[in-house]
C-alpha cells in the first residue's frame, strides 16, 4: 500500500529548480528516512507534498487521493518552526493545538483532550515546563514542543523534516521509540535524517536525494550499496543513464 | 461628560478588541497608515456624491484602507520588501494620489481628513440616533461585531496568528480569516476616526494591548486585559482632561503611554522585578555556590581548606566567612576537624541534588 505517490515531480524556487523529475512511493506502515547532503531538496520535497509549494509539474497523491482529502491524517513537524515565538501562548496550549482540529473549531476542549496533550508532553519529558512561555525553552525542548503536538494529532501518516536535530540522545531514543510504537499501530513515518550511522536502527527504508532520486530501497540495501557515496557527491552527468 | 465617556469607552473596547491580533502580527502600524491612505478612498467618493457631509465618503475611506492592506500584502508576498515597508510604501502612494486629485479638481472645497476624519469626542453627543450619540450606536455595533468575530473564530484566529504552516494543514483559510480581520480594522478605524480623532484611534489599537502583552502569557487573558486596560485609560484620562480642561485625546494617549511603562517596569520580566529578584537570589546563589564548589572539589586541602577557600572563590574574606558560617549554623556543611576542610553534610547533599536535577 502507498501512503504517498509521487511522479514527475519537479519543483522550482523561482527560477532555479530544486528538485527534477521525482518518481517516489513511500510505502502505508513504515518508517522511511529521507537522506540527502545539505541543499539536496529534502525539506523541498517535504514541502511539495504538503503543498506549501507549488510544483512546475508531476502529481503528488497521498492515499491513494488527494492532499486536500486527507489533510486531518497528516502531521508535520518543520524543520524550523516558523511560528510566532512571541506570542502570548503556554507550551501545554501549544500541544493542544494539536487536538484544536478533532475538537472542533467552534468547541471548547475537554478533559480527553487535555489528558491527550499532557500525556503526549509527558512522553516528550516536557511536563514541567507546561506553563512556561513557548519562547522560554531551549531549542531541542522547543523542537520536542512541536513533536508532542504531531503525537495529538493522532496523524495516520507523520512527516517530520529533522526532528532529532538539536535533540539530546537521550530525547532521540525516546522519540524514536515512540516512532516504533505508532508504527506498530499501523502508522507511517516519514523522516528527514542526517546521521548515517543511526539509520540501520531507525529505519525500515531510505530514500536518498540529491536534487534528483538517487536511490529508494530497504535500509540494508542502501547500506550495502554506493548509492550513499553517489548521494552525496555532486550531480555528475551519468553515462549509462543516458 | 457621562455620554462623552462613554462614547470614549465603547471606541476604545471596539478597536481594543482587535488590537492583539493586530500586534502580533506585526500590523502595529496599520492603523497610522490607514488614517493617511483612506483620504484616497473619500477623495474618490466625493468625485462621486459631491457632498461633504454624504456617509459614502466613510465607506469609500473604509473600503481604500481595505484596498491599502490588500495591496501592501501583495507586495510583501513577493518577498522583495518586507511586510511593514510595504506598509510603508503603500500609504503614502495612496495619500498623495488624493492630494494630487484634491489639488486638481477640489481646491475650492475644504475637502481633508481633518475634514472628514478628524472626529472630537466632545462633539459625540451633537449627532443623535435613537436619542444616543450616533458615534455611541456605531461603535457599540462595531464592538459587538468585533467581540463576535472573536469569540467565534477564537481558535482559528490563534493557530493562524501564532503558526500559518499549522494553520494551513488544519485546512484552516488563514488569508481569509487574515483579511476579515483587515477589514474589520480597517472600517473600525475610519468610524473610530470620525468619532474620536486618528491619534486616539492608534492608541486604542496599540497601547493597551502592549500593556497587557507584557503581563500574561495566555492570549485568552491578553484580549481581557486589553479591554479593561484601555477602558480604564479612557476613563482617567477623561477625567483629568475635564478636570484640567486640557485635549481629552491627548490626555488618553498621554496615559496610555504611561501605562505601557509601567507595564515595562512592573511585569514579570520587568526592570523592577528583577532587581527585587536579583537581590533575593544573590545571597541564594551565593550559598549553592560554595556548595557546589565544594561538591566539585571533594576533600581537595587547597580548594576547600578552612583558610584558603577564600582564594579559590575570589572572595572577600567577610563576605566568605557571612556565608560560610551560615551555611554551618543550618548544618549544611561541617569542618572535618582531621584534614581542617569544609564537607558536605547529608543536609548540604539535598541541595545539590536538587540544584543539579534540570
Ligand atoms: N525559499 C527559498 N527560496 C529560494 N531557494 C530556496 C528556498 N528554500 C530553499 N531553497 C534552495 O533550494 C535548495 C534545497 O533546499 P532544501 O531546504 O530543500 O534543502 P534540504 O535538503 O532540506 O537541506 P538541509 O539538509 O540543509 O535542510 C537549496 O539549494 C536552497 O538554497
Ligand atoms: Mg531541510
Amino acid at each position: 500500500m502507498r501512503a504517498i505517490h509521487i511522479e514527475d515531480l519537479t519543483v522550482a524556487y523561482e527560477e532555479n529548480p530544486v528538485l527534477w523529475d521525482i518518481d517516489l512511493d513511500i510505502y502505508k506502515g513504515n518508517i522511511t528516512a529521507i537522506v540527502g547532503p545539505n541543499g539536496a531538496g529534502k525539506s523541498t520535497l517535504l514541502k511539495a507534498i504538503l503543498d506549501f509549494v507549488k510544483p512546475l509539474s508531476g502529481r503528488i497523491s497521498i492515499f491513494d487521493s488527494s492532499l486536500k482529502k486527507n489533510l486531518d491524517k497528516i502531521a508535520y513537524v518543520p524543520q524550523r518552526s516558523n511560528v510566532n515565538w512571541d506570542f502570548p501562548i503556554k507550551v501545554f496550549d501549544v500541544v493542544l493545538m494539536g487536538r484544536y482540529k478533532e475538537i472542533g473549531w467552534f468547541k471548547k476542549p475537554s478533559k480527553i483532550d487535555k489528558d491527550i496533550a499532557f500525556n503526549a508532553l509527558k512522553e516528550m519529558g516536557l511536563e514541567k515546563y507546561i506553563d512556561r512561555q513557548i519562547n522560554e525553552l531551549s531549542g531541542g525542548q522547543k523542537q520536542r514542543v512541536f513533536i508532542a503536538r504531531a503525537l495529538c494529532q493522532n496523524a495516520e501518516l507523520l512527516i517530520m523534516d529533522e526532528p532529532l536535530a538539536g535533540v539530546d540522545q537521550y530525547s532521540e531514543k525516546i522519540i524514536m521509540n515512540k516512532m516504533k510504537e505508532l508504527q506498530k499501530q499501523g502508522k507511517t513515518i516519514v523522516c528527514v535524517h542526517h546521521d548515517l550511522n543511526t539509520l540501520k536502527d531507525y529505519f525500515d527504508r531510505v530514500v536518498l536525494i540529491n536534487r534528483y532520486l538517487v536511490a529508494h530501497d530497504t535500509t540494508e540495501n542502501i547500506l550495502n550499496s554506493n548509492h550513499l557515496t553517489k548521494a552525496y557527491q555532486e550531480v555528475g552527468f551519468d553515462e549509462t543513464a543516458a | 461628560m457621562f455620554e462623552v465617556l462613554l462614547v470614549l469607552v465603547t471606541c476604545s473596547m471596539a478597536c481594543g478588541i482587535l488590537g492583539p491580533f493586530i500586534t502580533l502580527r506585526k500590523l502595529s502600524m496599520i492603523t497610522d497608515a490607514l488614517s493617511h491612505s483612506v483620504l484616497l478612498g473619500i477623495a474618490v467618493a466625493f468625485i462621486f456624491v459631491k457632498d461633504l457631509n454624504s456617509v459614502l465618503l466613510l465607506i469609500g475611506a473604509a473600503c481604500f484602507g481595505v484596498l491599502t492592506v490588500v495591496f501592501s500584502e501583495f507586495l510583501s508576498n513577493y518577498k522583495l520588501v518586507k511586510k511593514d515597508d510595504a506598509l510603508g510604501l503603500v500609504f503614502p502612494l495612496f495619500f498623495s494620489i488624493a492630494i494630487i486629485i484634491i489639488t486638481k479638481y477640489f481646491k475650492n472645497v475644504h475637502l481633508d481628513i481633518d475634514m472628514v476624519l478628524m472626529g472630537n469626542p466632545l462633539f459625540a453627543p451633537f449627532m443623535r440616533v435613537f436619542n444616543l450619540p450616533k458615534s455611541l450606536v456605531i461603535m457599540a455595533t462595531l464592538f459587538l461585531i468585533n467581540l463576535s468575530f472573536v469569540l467565534i473564530f477564537y481558535k482559528i484566529l490563534k493557530v493562524s496568528t501564532f503558526d500559518e504552516e499549522f494553520s494551513k494543514i488544519q485546512g484552516i483559510n488563514y488569508q481569509l480569516i487574515f483579511y476579515i480581520l483587515i477589514i474589520l480594522t480597517s472600517i473600525t478605524s475610519v468610524a473610530a476616526f470620525d468619532s474620536v480623532g486618528a491619534i486616539l484611534v492608534i492608541s486604542f489599537f496599540i497601547s493597551p494591548s502592549a500593556s497587557a502583552y507584557l503581563l500574561t502569557k495566555d492570549l485568552k487573558y491578553t484580549i481581557i486585559l486589553t479591554l479593561i486596560i484601555g477602558a480604564i485609560n479612557t476613563i482617567i484620562g477623561t477625567f483629568i482632561a475635564y478636570k484640567y480642561n486640557i485635549s481629552i485625546s491627548g490626555t488618553i494617549s498621554f496615559i496610555s503611554m504611561i501605562n505601557v511603562l509601567i507595564a515595562i517596569l512592573f511585569n514579570k520580566k520587568g526592570l523592577i522585578f528583577k532587581i527585587i529578584q536579583k537581590q533575593k537570589n544573590k545571597k541564594q546563589f551565593s550559598l549553592d555556590l560554595i556548595l557546589i564548589h565544594i561538591y566539585r572539589h571533594k576533600e581537595d586541602p587547597n580548594e576547600l581548606g578552612i583558610s584558603t577557600i577564600k582564594n579559590h572563590l575570589n572572595w572577600s574574606k567577610n563576605k566568605s566567612d557571612l556565608f560560610l558560617i551560615e551555611l554551618l549554623t543550618k548544618n549544611m556543611i561541617y569542618i572535618d576537624k582531621k584534614t581542617s576542610i569544609y564537607q558536605l553534610s547529608e543536609l548540604g547533599k539535598e541541595r545539590i541534588k536538587e540544584l543539579l536535577k534540570l
